[in-house]
């Protein structure tokens, strides 16, 4: 495989000042950047803190504003389309985590995917797929698109998420769907619906990010 | 009843497309249904079809208020807003703006299917009411301030400023995550900063925590922009319509106390007023329909409309107009 990832990147931590240990991947949703999400690293690093944060660029321009990135296009709002996209981008993240692993010579599971939006959804494709098991996933505001694909090879990593109620973007019914779907694949799933949260990530959701991961990469 | 596609063109060029629903017996009025924030659609639903979307089944809850005011002998229009991913081509085609899906805009739109709605035919000889729910409820007041409108029927509608809300939000839910209430108060100025910026046009605080850069960004700034200091309370001291507010007592995004009873106490206050009530249904939700409790998402979201709501109506319309006062 070609581990030669081309993708622009923002990193955070570890905040200890040590090599390390373990990294948390960060998907941003549509129209944003890498910027967007290593926001939060400064807010999770304390409980990570030997965690490098990295959050990458998506791979294309997002084609519905003139700023900002996309892992796939949404000009049609349709789950076949949704599916297609994940699916037609989903090399290249395999690819970039894999420079990941190979850059800080750390086994895959100590690396967790962390989504928001687009993100989760790829994050929910790309984590079960990964040839090596990862730590887990944490996804905001997000869906699964795999509904109707069976694969018998999926690892049933750790998932958590976390949706807002009042999301009109993604609906929370998106969550439940994921929770379910996830759940009767033997999926572990965590996570909570935040009320009265719109399409975004509260502190609720950070806390229970915090939470997550550091369980999911056995810290502590 | 029977239902027509009507297409129309906004203020600013964009062609949005509505359903008009007209009643099989006599016509004894016209309604405008005005839906909530976000990509929603004619009918109440997200038009965003991510997998999963539909997991409770559709919500439909204009949908339901269309075929109940068409057996009331009602004309009814509702139309998909601007954001709906139906009008994804549109979008692309145009040069972007920022502005495209500003409040004003949302506002400018009501207001012209208004126009749309009171120049069909059904409509002759018919006053305008106009029916919003949540977001739309706030959009139904003020385009009954630009025209004669006889009824509002506010359903689930903010009764307090967008600055107000978000700051009370922001403050409860790192309260709740953290106990802390200092961190919270803290955490709540620098929401109420972002808000400050938005409103000056100032940039924005470049220290905000990740937690309120998703809501607060050149993005959603044009939106914000607009909106955050609407006074709905306000407004109401402005009209002289009839007006129904509706209100579920489960409803954990639009509160019955917090909202619906000031809101309703401004048009009570009003020195010349129509009929007007408050009906507050005892467990419903944002959308009406019927959850185990409030944090029962899942019932906030499934199964039908309650009947509550379309008996609050029809009190509401057999209500005598009052006398001179």
């Amino acid at each position: 495989m070609n581990t030669e990832s081309s993708l622009k990147t923002y990193a955070h931590g570890p905040a200890s000042g040590n090599t390390p240990k373990q990294i948390v991947v960060l998907l941003h949703g549509l129209g944003a950047d890498g910027r967007d999400l290593i926001g939060l690293a400064p807010e999770m690093e304390d409980a990570l803190p030997d965690a490098i944060f990295v959050s990458p660029d998506a791979p294309f321009p997002c084609d519905m504003a003139p700023m900002g990135y996309q892992w796939f296009s949404l000009r049609e709002w349709t789950p076949e389309a949704i599916l297609r996209g994940v699916q037609q981008t989903a090399p290249v993240l395999d690819v970039f985590i894999e420079s990941l692993l190979q850059k800080y010579n750390l086994p895959p599971e100590k690396l967790a995917l962390l989504g928001f939006s687009q993100g989760t959804m790829m994050s929910l494709y790309v984590g079960p797929r990964y040839k090596d098991r990862i730590a887990g996933i944490m996804g905001f505001s997000g869906a699964l698109v795999w509904d109707d694909v069976v694969d018998s090879s999926l690892h049933k990593i750790p998932v958590c998420l976390v949706h807002g109620m009042a999301d009109p973007i993604v609906p929370a019914a998106a969550y439940y769907h994921a929770r379910e779907r996830l759940l009767s694949e033997g999926f572990t799933v965590t996570g909570h619906i935040s009320p009265m949260l719109m399409h975004s990530i509260d502190y609720q959701g950070i806390e229970a990010a915090r939470g997550f991961l550091k369980n999911a990469l056995a810290i502590g | 009843m029977k239902e027509r596609t009507i297409d129309f063109t906004t203020v600013d060029g964009f062609k949005l497309n509505g359903t008009l629903c007209v009643p099989d017996g006599q016509v004894r009025g016209v309604a405008l249904i005005v839906s909530g924030s976000g990509p929603t659609d004619r009918d109440g639903n997200s038009s965003v079809r991510v997998p999963g979307a539909d997991f409770f089944g559709a919500i439909n809850l204009q949908r339901e208020l269309a075929a109940h005011f068409a057996a009331r002998g009602i004309v009814t229009l509702r139309y998909d807003k601007r954001a709906c991913a139906g009008y994804t081509a549109q979008h692309e085609a145009r040069a972007w703006d920022a502005d495209m899906f500003s409040f004003v805009n949302t506002v400018d739109d009501a207001d012209q299917a208004a126009t749309v709605l009171m120049a069909q035919p059904e409509a002759a000889g018919h006053g305008l009411a106009i029916a919003g729910h949540s977001e739309g409820g706030l959009v139904a007041m003020m385009v009954a301030q630009r025209r004669k409108t006889e009824t509002l029927y506010l359903l689930a509608t903010c009764g307090r400023t967008l600055r107000a809300v978000l700051r009370g939000q922001f403050y409860d839910r790192y309260f709740t995550a953290t106990g802390d209430a200092a961190a919270a108060e803290l955490f709540a100025g620098q929401a109420s900063d972002a808000m400050q910026a938005i409103t000056v046009g100032a940039p924005l605080p470049s220290d905000m925590p990740r937690s309120l850069t998703g809501v607060f960004n050149d993005m959603t700034r044009p939106f914000y922009r607009d909106i955050l200091d609407i006074d709905p309370q306000a407004i109401a001291g402005t009209l002289a319509c009839d007006v129904l507010v509706v209100n579920g007592t489960s409803d954990i995004q639009v509160n019955h106390q917090a909202d619906a009873e000031p809101l309703f106490a401004a048009f009570a206050r009003r020195a010349a007023a129509g009929r007007q009530n408050l009906v507050k249904i005892p467990g419903a939700s944002h959308v009406f329909k019927m959850p185990a409790d409030p944090l029962d998402v899942e019932g906030a979201f499934k199964g039908p409309v309650t009947p509550a709501l379309f008996s609050a109506i029809d009190s509401f319309m057999r209500k005598p107009k009052p006398g001179p006062r």
